[in-house]
């Protein structure tokens, strides 16, 4: 038999940070060096992770296609397997299989733009991988925006990476917190300067514009994403230039199962990620 | 047949009930559910000896739960799984119309004999309607009668080593389609425990831990509240003979508890109710 | 070469023989109750061979129920992935032309991109022998979805009933040929063909609908109340799938101890209440007539533009096996006369 299809790399977790509430990063370095040798991949592109014993779990990559060697992953603790990877020490060895799925298209569609980065709560480490990609190409882009809200101060993931942003004259960085996230009584442990309320309005009250030239990227939970798209379009972006990934339930990642079509598009092999124009043409099965 | 359609007209027109579930013809010999809204669809209800399934279990699907009302046609042995979603509260009395349809029997799944379950049954006139559709039929056996089935004394006289390979036989053919629970009228959890994964409680793959946990798992959870429609038998693909178990377990709550399920709407059930003179400890 | 027959006492023996192999894996036609089963044989299998369609189709042997795709050991130092036994060769005999035509349908999905070689090994270490229908019920409709009684897309060797005992057999592809050669022993039956056999033509079964018109229509009308009708009696059992050549629709579980495990495929199913339920509780496919939507559609319209072909042989197993009374060809014949009405 050839090669097994099934089979993941071993992995061994390097470092591990706690992002949020249940919520953590870890930075995972191929077992077998010539396994991340020959190891590339894309910035939107997922993989399975597995936890040996309760089973495999799908995340996008969190970083950067463009820093060699290791992959992070950020994940919230929500069922068997993730519960378990929680579980897991610095030096355990989990699996990875991938990179599966298509990819943001950045040197097709997104060279010469304005970039605006959409991002809600756990929405944020599927676009963060694109967002490094962008800031490792920064001259390649006209203005970068990132949007990013939370419940609290508490859910928002990537801190240090907020802060590094915040600081860049490069980068746009917009943050917010849901009314009453900001408050020391709901865990907020910072005098917090952000803004406070859902990311559409912000996103809508912000200076950001739309137009032929700019290109957004959106993730985050149903009803932000919903609200979101609207703006976007109000604000002059086309439904070409909006993207985002989808994150239905996929247990193969490689169109066998037949769990995760939407109509006749394979999350997993057509997708995750999809432009506005081409998931309007879906049933509303995601 | 004429009355039946009748009254269905009567309840969609008025609006009493938002759909109404009967049977329709399948072709010759064979019945089918028939789910209507429109009163013009009443014209193909029917009821016959072929009409098998027992109904009540759409009433727990959950789009038909969300209805204000619905009107289900039941057999006497199909109203015995209402009553013990009443005594359950996964009903609402007054959300449902039950058409009570008098059945002196119904036939054997494949058409040749009159169906065993049947030759025992107590309630050939509806014992929990809103309206009773047929003619009183006499009743063959009095509800006091204690019912012994014969292929379980067949059964029980097998060594402990014969039942085991025939369980391993039989249960070996199960593919987990899970068509008896989605029969079932008292299958109703929200989330089967075979569901469940986090810890995965029952193996969910087809070989022999699985299949022997899941059957013998639920035959338990019926354990005093099967009624014995025997919809699991009869929908099972790989035809196990899954009332063998089901039957079992309601000889013994008769024996243990002299309880039989589904015929007192009023009657607590023996394992969700604590008397004070129980023998068991644990649950003081 | 001489016209090759076999009769049902050499079937058995050449079976029985086989099944003495430990190399290799046997299925036949078994009798359970009133239905014939395709069931992997041992020595003690009381074979059948007088049934008109077996429940569940030869999909039990190519994909089984489950099978491992890894095993692992933990221990101190991490994980270490061990070896799977390879994939054993395989004789199929008794499925019906609309069981192996779905063999070459399958292995499009399976061979897209990502190499199955699970399913593509067993594909290729596979013996098909099929035995040409001569008995059909209301429930088939082959000729419809481009087969036939005597279709030999899929198959090995095909076997045409000459008598009330026996069969004139045909080899079809290499793998047949050979098949025949290696048991020519059993192929030497002295039979003298019957007049009446077989009993059925390609005919008898008329086609009823136009699968590129369904096609069309499923396009089209996602958001149609028909689909609501047509899902009204499902009870979101897997028992329709199951049973279906073509489904093939899997879950992938892990069964670990403390130091151990293995990881397997198992069949799953889209009309299954939990199959598309996110851990947050979100189901894109909440209700049943949603799930059964998308197993119409997914047969006969999104394999057709990922494959090119309508992913269903027309066996009518799942009509067969649903007693809530979901009949795929009622609802086929449907749609057809809808799109006719409707000219889209």
């Amino acid at each position: 038999m050839s090669e097994n299809v099934y089979k993941p790399f071993l992995m061994e977790i390097v470092d591990i940070k706690e992002e949020a509430p249940n919520t953590k990063t870890f930075k995972l370095n191929f077992k077998k060096p010539e396994e991340a040798k020959k190891f590339s991949f894309k910035a939107g592109q997922f993989g399975l992770y597995s936890a040996f014993g309760s089973g495999e779990s799908t995340f996008c990559i969190a970083s950067s296609p463009t820093r060699k060697d290791y992959i992070e992953c950020t994940f919230r603790i929500a069922g068997r397997v993730t519960t378990q990877l929680a579980n897991m020490n610095i030096g355990d060895t989990l699996g990875f299989r991938g990179p599966y799925g298509n990819s943001f298209p950045i040197e097709e569609k997104f060279y010469g733009k304005n970039i605006t980065f959409v991002a809600g709560g756990i929405g944020l480490p599927p676009v963060r991988c694109l967002i490094w990609n962008t800031l490792d190409l920064r001259d390649k882009f006209k203005d970068v925006n990132i949007v990013y809200g939370a419940r609290t101060y508490q859910d928002l993931v990537y801190k240090n990476e907020l802060n590094e942003w915040e600081k860049r004259e490069d980068v746009n960085l917009i943050t917010t917190v849901d009314p009453g996230g900001e408050k020391p009584e709901n865990g907020c442990t910072v005098d917090w300067k952000g803004h406070v309320g859902f990311v559409p309005t912000v996103l809508e009250e912000s200076n950001i514009k739309g137009g032929k030239d700019s290109v957004a990227i959106v993730c985050g939970p149903p009803i932000m994403i919903k609200f979101t798209l609207a703006i976007l379009e109000k604000m002059g972006f086309s439904p070409e230039n909006i993207y985002t990934t989808l994150e239905n339930k996929m247990k193969c990642g490689i169109g066998k199962c037949g769990r995760c079509n939407v109509g006749n598009f394979y999350v997993c092999k057509h997708g995750p990620v999809i432009n506005l124009a081409d998931l309007s043409k879906l049933p509303q099965e995601y | 047949m004429k009355e039946l359609i009748a009254k269905a007209k009567e309840l969609l027109m008025n609006k009493e009930v938002d759909l109404l579930i009967g049977y329709q013809s399948a072709g010759e010999k064979k019945a089918k559910p028939l789910l209507i809204k429109n009163p013009d669809d009443a014209d193909k209800l029917v009821f016959n000896e072929y009409c098998l399934s027992n109904l009540v279990t759409y009433l727990n699907r959950p789009d038909i739960k969300a209805l204000s009302k619905v009107a289900v046609v039941a057999k006497g042995c199909d109203i015995r799984a209402i009553v013990v979603l009443l005594s359950e509260n996964q009903l609402v009395r007054e959300k449902i119309f039950i058409i009570g349809m008098t059945c002196d029997h119904v036939m054997s799944p494949d058409g040749t004999e009159e169906n065993i379950k049947c030759s025992y049954c107590k309630v050939r006139n509806p014992h929990l309607a809103d309206v009773v559709i047929g003619a009183p039929i006499d009743e063959r056996i009095s509800k006091e009668t204690v019912v012994r089935h014969e292929d379980i004394e067949e059964f029980n006289k097998k060594t402990k080593e014969e039942k085991w390979n025939f369980w391993k036989e039989e249960l070996s053919q199960c593919i987990r389609c899970y068509a008896c629970r989605q029969v079932c009228p008292l299958c109703y959890c929200e989330r089967c425990i075979v569901d469940f994964n986090n810890p995965q409680w029952i193996d969910t793959r087809s070989n022999p831990r699985g299949n022997f946990a899941w059957n013998i798992v639920r035959a338990l959870h019926l354990s005093g509240r099967c009624i014995d429609c025997g919809e699991c038998e009869r929908v099972c693909p790989a035809n196990i003979p899954l009332m063998l178990l089901n039957r079992s377990l309601q000889e013994e709550a008769k024996d243990k508890f002299d309880w039989e399920a589904g015929f007192d709407p009023e009657a607590q059930p023996p394992l969700t109710t604590f008397r004070k003179e129980d023998d068991e400890e644990f649950i003081r | 070469m001489a016209e090759q027959y076999i009769d049902y006492d050499k079937a058995k023996e050449m079976l029985g023989n086989l099944t003495k192999n430990s190399e290799i894996e046997v299925f036949g036609p078994v009798k359970k109750g009133n239905d014939t089963f395709i069931s992997k044989l041992n020595q003690n299998s009381e074979l059948s061979f007088d049934y008109f369609i077996t429940v569940n189709s030869i999909k039990e042997a190519l994909l089984p129920r489950f099978e491992p795709i890894l095993k692992y050991r933990i221990n101190h130092n991490g994980v270490t992935l061990e070896d799977l036994p390879p994939v054993k060769p395989l004789v199929v005999f008794g499925g019906r032309p609309c069981d192996a035509s779905s063999l070459p349908l399958m292995k499009k999905l399976f061979n897209w991109d990502f190499k199955d070689e699970f399913y593509l090994e067993r594909l290729k270490k596979v013996i098909i022998i099929t035995i040409a229908c001569d008995e059909m019920d209301e429930n088939c409709f082959c000729t419809s979805v481009g087969g036939s009684p005597r279709n030999e897309t899929g198959s090995d060797v095909l076997l045409e009933r000459v008598c009330s005992t026996g069969w004139k057999a045909k080899a079809i592809s290499e793998k047949g040929k050979n098949f025949l050669k290696e048991n020519s022993n059993f192929f030497n039956a002295k039979l003298t063909p019957e007049k009446g056999y077989p009993k059925i033509a390609e005919k008898d079964i008329p086609v009823v609908f136009d699968s590129k018109k369904i096609k069309t229509w499923i396009e089209n009308n996602f958001e149609s109340p028909l689909w609501e009708e047509f899902g009204a009696n499902c009870l979101s059992c897997a028992a329709c799938t199951f049973v279906c050549p073509t489904c093939h629709c899997f879950d992938i579980t892990d069964d670990a101890s403390m130091w151990k495990g293995v990881r397997t495929k198992n069949w799953d199913a889209c009309t299954l209440p939990y199959f598309t339920k996110h851990a947050s509780g979100h189901n894109p496919r909440s209700q049943s007539y949603q799930r059964y939507r998308q197993r119409i559609s997914h047969k006969y319209s999104y394999y057709i533009d990922l494959f090119g072909q309508v992913s269903c042989t027309g066996c009518g197993r799942c009509s067969r096996v649903c007693e809530a009374g979901v009949n795929i060809l009622d609802i086929l014949k449907r749609i057809d006369k809808e799109a006719t009405k409707g000219g889209k």
